[in-house]
């Protein structure tokens, strides 16, 4: 199915279950491992994803058939991703009360589903240390290998800006390692 | 536990792989080496697409952006009952001490603070006015006090106001004895009535601040 044809579908009510059924079917993963490198755990992942493909549906009568679906879609999990993240930085912060934030990428090798080497766990751990936003953008281009254009859809941000961002944050990122 | 991996290999960007070789070496190695290090339970996949349509089958969906929490029926209409009445219940009273009574009903006040705490209170107030005047006056040479740069007594008063909250108190009486023997203040009827309405304006704030200092 093309995407105009998915589209069509999407926004004609009786056949819009069915179409988003593939719609579902045709990006659960690449969302899943999304927001999986972004919370880390696969029950948060898990919870968000969920939460993303709900708001797709309650946001299908809105959808403007001049975006893209992909760039719709990445758009709606980053914001979920981001929103995620804050709200558990700020739930771990007024329970740890002064203590060193917590950092989940320190409980990866525990994790079972993780079976990741030192240096991609050091990965995850610097990724923590970006601001959100621009944690989003050097994992859309460096996980996903998204292009500028797409990214700017999905971050609302000018094309310049991302390019700044992802060089800022890759040179973050390789800092943190070599230093740690 | 059996486990899932991304079944996704798309293939590489060379674009995006050159960009990011120019930028860092080191993470650009780590890319070609490394894969996806997560994976999920067998079957997760096909479990999340009935998830997701449970969801929106049995209307969850719509609680998903609603407000989580909830009041009690009538909550809001008995809200403002409830707020006057503990105001009226929480009025501050006499005490044997001497305080300041508020009827906050008709906005009414009942003062019955001793002589000596009203003289004080005037004191002060008076100290936070006259120090910025005579601060000017003391730092300032008579040439300049009529010329442009000098500081008028609304200047004065305004910046005591302002920042009356640094001032210590021992402070301020050492100033004003000091002004006292070396500045002869002109004291007229317009400071003494600005002083009035000064002390009318601000009697809530002495309060709070003789409340919370012991003078």
């Amino acid at each position: 199915m093309t995407e105009q044809v998915l589209i069509a579908a999407l926004q004609d009510e009786v056949q819009r279950k069915q179409a988003f059924q593939t719609l579902v079917e045709n990006y659960q993963e690449r969302l899943y491992w999304h927001i999986r490198k972004f919370v880390f755990n696969h029950e948060d992942a898990n919870d968000v994803v969920q939460n993303t493909f709900i708001k797709a549906w309650k946001g299908l009568k809105n959808f403007r058939a001049d975006s893209k679906l992909y760039t719709w879609l990445y758009r709606i999990a980053t914001n979920e991703c981001i929103t995620f993240v804050n709200k558990r930085k700020k739930m771990r912060s007024e329970d740890l009360e002064g203590e060193e934030a917590y950092q989940h990428s320190a409980h990866l090798q525990a994790d079972d589903f993780f079976d990741g080497n030192e240096a991609e766990r050091k990965l995850y751990e610097a990724l923590e240390t970006l601001p959100e936003k621009q944690r989003a953008v050097f994992q859309l281009r460096y996980f996903e290998e998204m292009k500028y254009d797409d990214m700017s859809e999905v971050m609302g941000t000018s094309v310049g800006g991302l390019k700044a961002s992802y060089h800022h944050a890759v040179k973050k990122i390789e800092k943190f390692i070599l230093e740690t | 536990m059996k486990r899932h991996r991304s079944t996704e290999k798309m293939k590489p960007d060379k674009n995006i792989l050159n960009e990011l070789q120019e930028i860092s070496p080191l993470l650009y190695k780590m890319r070609q080496e490394s894969g996806n290090p997560f994976s999920v339970p067998n079957g997760y996949f096909d479990e999340l697409k009935s998830n997701v349509f449970r969801a929106i089958d049995t209307g969850l969906a719509d609680d998903i952006g609603k407000a989580s929490f909830k009041v009690p029926e009538n909550y809001f209409e008995q809200l403002t009952t409830n707020i006057m009445d503990r105001i009226e219940a929480e009025e501050v009273v006499e005490t044997e001490s001497g305080g300041v009574v508020i009827d906050l009903q008709t906005h009414r006040r009942r003062e019955s603070f001793s002589v000596r705490r009203m003289s004080v209170m005037a004191a002060s107030v008076a100290i936070f006015l006259l120090l910025g005047i005579f601060t000017a006056r003391f730092f300032l040479q008579d040439s300049v006090v009529n010329s442009e740069m000098a500081i008028s007594q609304d200047e004065a008063i305004e910046y005591v106001e302002d920042n009356y909250s640094e001032f210590e108190s021992e402070d301020l009486l050492a100033l004003v004895d000091l002004a006292n023997e070396d500045i002869a203040l002109d004291v007229t009827d317009d400071l003494e009535y600005e002083l009035e309405q000064y002390l009318e304006e601000h009697i809530d704030e002495l309060d709070e601040y003789l409340l919370t200092n012991e003078i």
